[in-house]
């Protein structure tokens, strides 16, 4: 299967590479191809993870650059198959979108987003320190790309959250990149053997917790910026404006997660004694997004921020998961990962129906009585967003059923803050669908609409069934990542209790006994 | 896989999915009552197989009288261990029977009723999944499928008020309704964590088993977890002070009021609370915080139905009286007499609704009382199911509502101590209902035709320029009240048959439980309810029960005896009375300012949070993070990206690659 772990990363990217050669009309096609091998591969990859088991399920370790210890170490074990499967699923809906305009999908565009599609796969396969680093910061740069071409014409001031984006993810790329070879270099130096990336390698020796603390604050500049938390939210209402709105399908529902995957692969195994210390600040920073996230996409009139304000919410719910160290939080972590990029794609395909429908007007309080022109649109609208409200009996609600599990059993007050971000977020999605497609018709709809046509129901058909599955089959995603997720928190965990032990609090109850060993 | 039993309950389930599935996909292929017969029939094979379930049930002997049926793994990882299983036992058929049949009479009304409204297919579609919803709701094995039924009737129920869409008010109603039920949600959420923390199943039966050990050295998280569950009832059933939602969803098609907002769903709560009680019955704090919301309910309710003028508030504010009632019941321990109560008041209030829509119909969509007038003979049919109805709710023998209204009352009497005292607020508000309801019968049917009701009179339907009722906004004839044409009872034989079972069944019902006489309902829910002593305690001594019909009987007489003399006999009189009263009349028809406290309360600060951070704190951090910090970099950047720009396409991929390398000499440089 390590074939099949290599076509992987390579096929979508020469298939984008080539449609760079090829020109305008091979292009497409390519694009076409690779992202659907790509969905093939993964689900190939996903069916050999065994859940019962942590390790990697299919693993290919090759030297690469010896003489400073990276090597091109990749794997699919239960943490990221989903995620790697989720990722070409978003990638295949985004970029057969994309081809629905041609003077946005050109080769060049295409190969862009083929780079983004291999950089993020990386990220999640990669095990070598190193590797994963080049791969977050790579993902980012063709979005900045096709965000610059978009927002290119307008002069300076257009140019400015491109730049934004750009510099706010590079400072915490950066920082990051520092304190992974920080990290490798000072490991190295408490074992006494030679410098190595692989992760494997330096799960088994922490640091001093003093040392974890700075290395954990440069991880933590990285990936709170991507997800983004606030408040270091401040480049991303700028590039929502400006993005495509294909690459925005893409960029919001995948680039975030991947460093909320950065959180169970790196920062909780790798410091679990800073991320115990720091954990009531993530915490605290997790409901700040919540409750600011909701009440911000309560208010804006703009449906691009909406989805925007809504996503630093529910990238809140996924930071309160993973903060709460405990199984079950990770479980819905990872799991609302999933769900919400698979509302995600449907909400920016629906939004872009929408404003097509208005004349390209994004301003909810122009917009309204859409439904009754495009009754197919306004029934599949309603059906994206129970699932984005996360309406029990879909996959969404599932994860945050899990997620406020998790924190519940170790900080019940924050559990409940967190519930008034479910109340909110069917508040805010309410509006925006009330707003945009029933009352009476807005002033920048006109009286004879159309409704959606066949190629966009195809997609989000396709959206939905996904979206389905997760519904009546939650346990097919839950299920590989059980024993891995539990891996993952387990150091911290463990950590966590008996440091809560020792002062004399009441053990973390709720997590049966066989759940407390590792096999690590 | 399972028992026949099993395999029964999850096709009843299914039919009304299949129905709800396949009227959303042909949507636009079925035309005339198509979606309407489809729907209507796939309900009716529903209530078919649920009494299939009920004799495949009754044959088992009565200790094996608990089926669970599981079909796949849910959820099952990080100690939460949730299968998609169904309980089967003989509460949750009572409630599979309730809700598949008088479902059934309803589509089979709506089918007439709403044949010339524009929505016509969706309407059915949305009703189907109200079902399938309810279905879930009473069927789940567990709290988790409890939850999602929980969150599917009320996304059901948020469709349906707002199934006008394009009217403001209703989109604000449905709105409102859907937000205050997730609230209700949440609070079953985390009542569930807490059972989960100490039980370790969240599977009722396990739950059950283990309960008395699990919570033995945990009294107060049983509470506090019960008590967030009563939260998710309260909002179901609109008790205090998560009612203010109910009256508003009055802007629902009728059908809809009849049958989510009076018949099924609003009584969630009761089934909830006779589901978990042997949960309740471990904490005595919780079940009195049942008992006492309930009974402020109930008397809260009667009250504001008093005053109100539109004749679907009216109903609806009945309602959630008489809920209080199955609330105060279930919570003191008189299940059986709560789950009677929920049955007959299902057949009676679900006939009102159908009388009233009637009514409507024919007043072409005038729901105001005041404009009404002298209809009884205009509308025979209307007239005497509405009759029947009222003399149920109002509890007079030997109609049905008195029997199961009495069965409650009885056994509060009869558990003593301080339940007395709720029983006589009980009567109290007996005497209000029978009051409020005759008020409406006189006001409706009764006195002097007027210009209006005479055209009804002489055979035409009243028609107005299409307009929002409550508002007076002017709209066109896609929304609002069911099209061009009004249907009356009289004229849609569909109507007259579910009116006219209704009304036998809200006659009779009564006569399954008569108080030492027959005890079909208590024989039949005696397998779960089995192990319970409070429900020993409540059931009434032959004293008792004479004490208790006795005065069930003086309390309806007398509020039908005020209603008499106040709105019939001396029609005028009732001004005097609101002028000396004025500033009680004031607090009753402004709804004791429930609304405007929650809207000062809680959603006004949540507006002007999110107003204060969308104008000024955003600002502040997107604006100021270009400007300070990160200025200087940003203008050499953009100069470079402004440079990167003129030239090629290759020049960004060059600028990809070439920035990969620098990092990698980074790291090499570094080693």
């Amino acid at each position: 299967m390590t074939g099949v772990l290599i076509a992987l990363l390579a096929v979508p990217l020469a298939a984008g590479f080539l449609g760079l050669l090829g020109g305008k009309r091979v292009a497409p096609l390519l694009a076409v191809l690779g992202t659907t091998a790509a969905m093939v591969f993964a689900l190939l990859l996903a069916l050999e993870v065994n859940p019962g088991d942590h390790t990697a399920a299919v693993d290919l370790n090759s030297t690469w650059i010896p003489s400073i210890g990276v090597s091109f170490h990749i794997a699919i074990d239960g943490l990221n198959a989903v995620l790697v499967l989720l990722t070409t699923f978003v990638f295949a809906i985004g970029t057969w979108w994309s081809l629905r305009d041609p003077e946005l999908a050109t080769p060049s565009y295409l190969f862009l987003l083929a780079i983004g599609e291999a950089a993020v796969l990386g990220a999640f396969v990669a095990q070598d320190l190193i590797l994963f680093v080049l791969c977050f910061d790579l993902m980012l740069l063709p979005f900045v790309l096709i965000a610059a071409r978009g927002a290119g014409g307008d002069g300076e001031f257009s140019i400015g959250p491109v730049l934004l984006l750009l510099v706010y993810t590079l400072v915490g790329s950066l920082l990051m990149f520092v304190a992974a070879v920080g990290l490798a270099i000072l490991t190295a130096k408490n074992t006494g053997q030679p410098v190595t990336f692989d992760l494997a390698a330096l799960y088994g020796a922490t640091l001093a917790p003093s040392t974890q603390r700075w290395i954990l604050l440069a991880f933590l500049a990285a990936f709170l910026i991507k997800m983004p938390v606030v408040p270091f939210h401040g480049w991303f209402p700028g590039a929502y404006r400006t993005m495509p709105l294909p690459a925005l399908a893409i960029f919001a529902a995948i680039l975030s997660k991947v460093a909320a995957y950065g959180f169970l692969k790196i920062a909780l195994p790798l410091l679990p004694d800073a991320v115990v210390d720091w954990r009531l600040v993530l915490v605290i920073l997790a409901l700040v997004s919540i409750i600011y996230g909701s009440l911000v996409a309560f208010t804006t009139n703009e449906p691009r921020l909406i989805l925007g304000y809504s996503s630093v919410a529910q990238l809140g719910f996924i930071l309160l998961g993973i903060s709460s160290l405990d199984p079950a939080g990770a479980q819905g972590a990872i799991f609302q990962s999933v769900t919400h990029a698979l509302v995600v794609v449907p909400a920016v395909i629906l939004l872009a129906l929408v404003s097509e429908r208005a004349g390209g007007v994004e301003r909810l309080d122009q917009l309204g009585g859409i439904a009754k022109r495009a009754p197919v649109l306004s029934a599949l609208f309603l059906v994206v967003v129970l699932c984005w409200l996360a309406m029990p009996g879909t996959g969404n609600f599932v994860a945050e059923y899990l997620v406020l599990l998790g924190q519940w059993r170790v900080a019940p007050w924050a559990a409940i803050i967190a519930s008034i971000g479910v109340v909110l977020a069917a508040a805010y999605a309410l509006r925006f669908m009330i707003g945009a497609m029933q009352n009476l018709r807005g002033a920048a709809v006109p009286e004879h609409g159309v409704d959606i046509g066949g190629f966009e129901r195809g997609l989000l058909a396709l959206s939905i069934a996904a979206l389905a599955v997760v519904a009546l089959v939650p346990q097919l995603g839950l299920r590989p990542s059980d024993a891995a997720s539990r891996n993952a928190v387990y150091p911290a965990r463990s950590l966590y209790e008996s440091q809560k032990k020792a002062g004399g609090d009441e053990a973390v109850a709720g997590v049966p006994a066989e759940d407390q060993e590792s096999t690590r | 896989m399972t028992s026949t039993v099993g395999t029964l309950a999850w096709l009843v389930l299914l039919a009304p999915l299949f129905g709800a599935i396949s009227i959303g996909l042909l949507f636009k292929q079925l035309s005339g009552r198509a979606a309407g017969a489809l729907a209507t029939t796939v309900l009716f094979t529903s209530f078919a197989l649920s009494v299939a379930t009920l004799v495949a049930l009754q044959s088992e002997p009565e200790e094996s009288r608990q089926v669970t049926a599981n079909l796949w793994d849910y959820a099952v990882t990080a100690g939460l261990d949730v299968k998609l299983s169904l309980l089967v036992d003989p509460l949750s058929v009572i409630m599979m029977l309730v809700v598949t049949g008088v479902s059934s009479l309803i589509h089979l009304y709506a089918t007439a009723y709403m044949v010339s409204d524009e929505g016509y297919n969706r309407f059915f579609s949305y009703l189907n999944l109200f079902v399938f919803s309810m279905l879930v709701l009473v069927l789940g094995g567990n709290l988790v499928l409890l939850i999602v039924g929980w969150g599917l009737v009320g996304m059901a129920s948020y469709l349906l008020i707002s199934f006008w869409y394009r009217r403001k008010t209703a989109t604000k109603a449905g709105i409102k309704a859907f937000l205050i039920n997730v609230f209700g949600d949440v609070g079953i959420v985390l009542g569930s964590f807490l059972l989960l923390r100490h039980a370790g199943t969240v599977d009722y039966l396990e739950l059950f088993a283990k309960a008395e050990g699990a919570f033995a050295a945990h009294p107060h998280d049983l509470t506090w977890g019960l008590v967030l569950i009563l939260l998710g009832a309260f909002a179901k059933s609109a008790q205090f002070p998560l009612h203010t939602w109910l009256p508003d969803a009055m802007e629902g098609p009728t059908p809809v009021s009849a049958l989510i907002h009076a018949a099924t769903m609003v009584t969630a709560g009761v089934y909830l609370i006779a589901r978990l009680h042997p949960l309740f019955e471990l904490s005595d704090v919780a079940a009195t915080v049942g008992v006492v919301i309930g009974t402020i309910t109930l008397v809260m309710a009667a009250t504001m139905a008093i005053v109100q003028t539109d004749l679907k508030r009216i109903i609806a504010y009945s309602t959630m009286s008489q809920i209080g009632y199955m609330v105060v019941a279930v919570s003191a321990g008189a299940y059986t007499a709560g789950i009677f109560h929920l049955m007959t008041h299902a057949f009676f209030k679900a006939l009102l609704f159908m009388a009233a829509g009637s009514v409507i119909g024919a007043m072409g969509g005038v729901q105001d009382i005041d404009r009404m007038g002298g209809l009884r003979k205009a509308l025979p049919f209307t007239f005497a199911c509405f009759m029947i109805g009222s003399l149920a709710l109002a509890g007079l023998p030997p109609f049905s509502g008195f029997f199961s209204k009495d069965e409650i009352l009885g056994g509060l009497l009869e558990r003593g101590d301080w339940y007395t005292i709720i029983a006589a607020i009980g009567y109290l508000a007996a005497l209000l209902t029978a009051c409020y309801s005759f008020r409406a019968i006189y006001k409706v049917f009764y006195g002097d035709l007027n210009e209006e009701t005479q055209q009804i009179a002489d055979g035409h339907h009243l028609h107005f320029a299409p307009a929002n009722p409550s508002t007076g906004e002017a709209e066109d004839y896609e929304v609002g009240f069911p099209g061009k044409e009004h249907h009356t009872a009289e004229e849609n034989l569909p109507m007259k048959v579910a009116m006219g079972t209704l009304a036998f069944l809200a006659v009779v019902a009564g006569l399954l439980q008569i108080p030492h006489v027959t005890h079909v309902v208590g024989d039949f829910l005696h397998p779960t309810f089995h192990a319970s002593e409070l429900l020993e305690q409540t059931e009434a001594s032959t004293s008792t029960a004479l004490l208790g019909m006795g005065l069930g009987t003086l309390a309806a007489l007398l509020g039908i005896g005020i209603a008499t003399q106040l709105w019939l006999k001396k029609p005028g009189s009732t001004a005097g009375i609101q002028a000396k009263l004025q500033s009680l009349h004031t607090l009753l028809s402004n709804k004791y300012y429930v609304d405007e406290a929650i809207d000062l309360i809680i959603v006004r600060p949540f507006r002007w949070a999110g107003a204060v951070f969308e104008r000024h704190t955003e600002r502040l951090v997107t604006q100021t993070a270009v400007v300070g910090g990160s200025s200087g970099v940003v203008r050499i950047a953009s100069a470079l990206v402004r440079a990167a720009q003129t030239g090629s396409v290759r020049i960004y991929a060059a600028v990809v690659s070439s920035s990969t390398a620098a990092i990698l000499l980074y790291a090499l440089v570094v080693r």
